[in-house]
Order: C-alpha cells, then structure tokens, then sequence
C-alpha cells in the first residue's frame, strides 16, 4: 500500500496521497512533512461528510476532482476495506495536488493505483502493511429516547392534508412506490400507508433543517431498515435517527407533535 | 440573458440547478429534484470548502462527480452554485471547459 501511495505522490504536482474509510479514519498515507497524519485524519473526516451526501443522490459515483484556488483534491471510491470486520467499510483515495498537476497523465496514474488498491483490499493485506484500526465502531448512533413499547404505529399517524404549494416544494415522496425502487436515490416502502409516513417526516423535519430534510429521511431509512422495505416495524427507529438532526430541543419536541408521537 | 439560459444553450446539459452554499435554489431547468439537487450540492461544497481550509488549497471553485451513468459539475460563482448534469457519454472535460468558458467568460 505504501509504494502505491508513494507512486502517485511522485507525480508531478502531487504533494500527497491517503486511504481512508467511511468513517474518516485514515488508513495509509504517504505525504510530504506538512500533511501530518493528523492533519490528514481530520480532512477525511470532512471530506466523509461531502461523500455521504454525494453518495445519497449520486449512488453510481466512482470519482470526483474537487477544483480550489490553489490546487487540487481528486477522490476515488476504491471498494470496501477487509481486516475481518463484520461490514466493511468503503473506503477512499484522495490525492492532493497544486495547479501544476498535469490533469490527463495524473487520471492514468490515479486509475492503475485504484485498481492497485481495490485488489490489496479485497486480498485484505498484511495487518501491518494495511488493515481497520482495531476500535472500528459501527458509526451510527440511536436516540434512546424512544422505545419499543411507545413506538409510534403508522397506522395510528395521522396524514394532514397537503398544504398549498407542497407539490412544488421538493418535499413529495414522488420517489417512493409500494415494493419498489424508483430512481437511484430513493429508497423502498412496504405500502402506501409507510409512503405518507416518509411525506409527513420530511415535511416535519423541514421545518427545522429546510431542504435537506428529504436528503435525511432518505439516508436515515436506510440505516433503519438495512436495505428491506419501510414499514411500521422500522418508524420508532426512523424517528430517533431523525430526531439526530434537530438540535434545538424546541424544534425537537414540535417535530414529535407533527408526526403524531 | 440567464446564468441559467447560458449555460442550457451547452448541447451536452442535461440539466441545470441554480442555488447557493446554504442549498437554497433560485433556479431550476430541467432537474424535477432541483431542490434536492441543491441542498445536496449546498451541503457538500460547504464540506469541501472546509477541506481545501484545512488542507491550504485556498477557495473552492468548483467539482465534478462522476460514475458509470452519472456525470455533474457543480461551479462556484460568486456565491452561486451552479450544479449541471451532463450527457455522461460525453467528455466530461470538454464540458468543463465550455462550461467555465460560458460562466467565467
């Protein structure tokens, strides 16, 4: 891994290369003196907050040239990480350049180490040469506020009608359809009953972070549901992921009031 | 003429979002998530921009994301976002160049 990294670091305009996983968590580096490893571990970890939402809307995306006034940072998705963990995580290559960097021949160059990499990781490596940190948690965290017992049934949820002007705000579940998939964003619903769930979530939740909501009730279904269709079952679980996003405990409490808890 | 109608006349624009760094949009053709498609690019220039802080990249102006079935450029223009989807059959870096040529003049 490391003579992968050092590869790319050789080109001209490269001041650095890194690996690292989903969590922000740096894996393997090779730079010059002034990206120190923790400086390093600290970029991953707002460069994972920008792949997390590019990931919700461009599910497909393989790499990503990010232009600044001084240079340049280009990503690529190089698969998941091994090491025994019980859910790899994705894992990345970030490559940091100035405006010298000659685009094309760095793109081959960037190309035949990802594939370099993808293979090293799908061998797992040596723990030594490449492998998890030892603490790997799961990276999500549950409100315990809420309990199976209170768990709001969707049934019991009401649905208010559509205020004026919502068809046009963004906010309508157009990409949800019973059992299926549509678009590459959306994510599955068991019935049109947990349909109108998701409606009346996103629309509660947009009164505290405005457009995103929609981003977030679609990122944090996934997580609640692991990939299978929305249903009740998974809404005691949704609303606590949700309630994550919405520090102000006033605005937390009016969203409980919205959707019926 | 638009910074909207500008950048449709690019044959390989698919479409064209017009917003800012906090995800508001001002604009939209041809996207019908345009609001999302704002927030989304909002929220990850903020992210980048950060980066290139901590990294001493200076100012962001700008990303491209591409994949398999999936081409888009986001520029930064004073304090707009202008997010494109383009014809991912296309070079994306042709695009690129005509569309800073269109936007940057």
């Amino acid at each position: 891994m490391d003579q992968i990294l050092k590869n790319i670091r050789d080109l001209a305009g490269v001041h650095g290369s890194f690996v690292f996983d989903s969590a922000g968590r740096l894996y393997a580096h090779s730079a010059h003196a002034v990206f120190d490893a923790g400086a390093l571990e600290q970029a991953s970890q707002i460069v994972v907050k920008a792949l997390d939402t590019i990931q919700l809307h461009y599910e497909s995306w393989e790499t990503m040239s990010v232009r600044f006034s001084d240079g340049w940072l280009l990503l690529r998705s190089v698969g998941s990480g091994a090491g025994g963990a019980a859910e790899p995580a994705p894992m990345f290559l970030a490559v940091i350049a100035d405006q010298t960097l000659n685009f094309s021949f760095a793109n081959v160059a960037i190309r035949v180490a990802t594939g370099k990499i993808k293979k090293a990781l799908q061998g797992g490596g040596s723990s030594q040469e490449f492998g998890p940190p030892s603490s790997r948690t799961s990276g999500m965290s549950f409100n315990p506020g809420y309990s199976n017992a209170s768990a709001p049934q969707i049934s019991q949820i009401p649905v208010p009608p559509q205020p004026p002007g919502v068809s046009s705000s963004g906010l309508s579940w157009s990409g949800f359809a019973s059992s299926t998939t549509v678009g590459s964003s959306a994510v599955s619903v068991a019935d049109q009953e947990a349909s109108a769930f998701l409606s009346v979530c996103a629309r509660a939740l947009a009164q505290s972070v405005g457009p995103m909501a929609k981003v977030f009730v679609k990122e944090d279904v996934r997580k609640a549901t692991g990939g299978a269709p929305f249903s009740s079952a998974h809404a005691h679980m949704l609303l606590a992921l949700l309630e994550t996003h919405i520090d102000d405990p006033a605005d937390r409490a009016a969203f409980r009031k919205k959707v019926g808890v | 003429m638009s910074t909207l109608a500008w950048v449709s006349g690019i044959p390989e624009i698919m479409s064209a979002v017009v917003g800012d760094m906090s995800g508001a949009v001002t604009d939209v053709a041809g996207d019908p998530e345009g609001e999302t498609t704002a927030a989304i690019s909002g929220f990850a220039a903020t992210s980048l921009a950060e980066v290139g802080d901590a990294l001493g990249l200076g100012s962001l102006e700008g990303f491209s994301v591409a994949g398999k079935d999936i081409a888009v450029v986001v520029t930064v223009m004073g304090g707009m976002l202008i997010t494109t989807r383009v014809d991912p059959a296309k070079p994306l870096a042709a695009v690129e160049k005509k569309l800073a040529s269109v936007l940057r003049g």
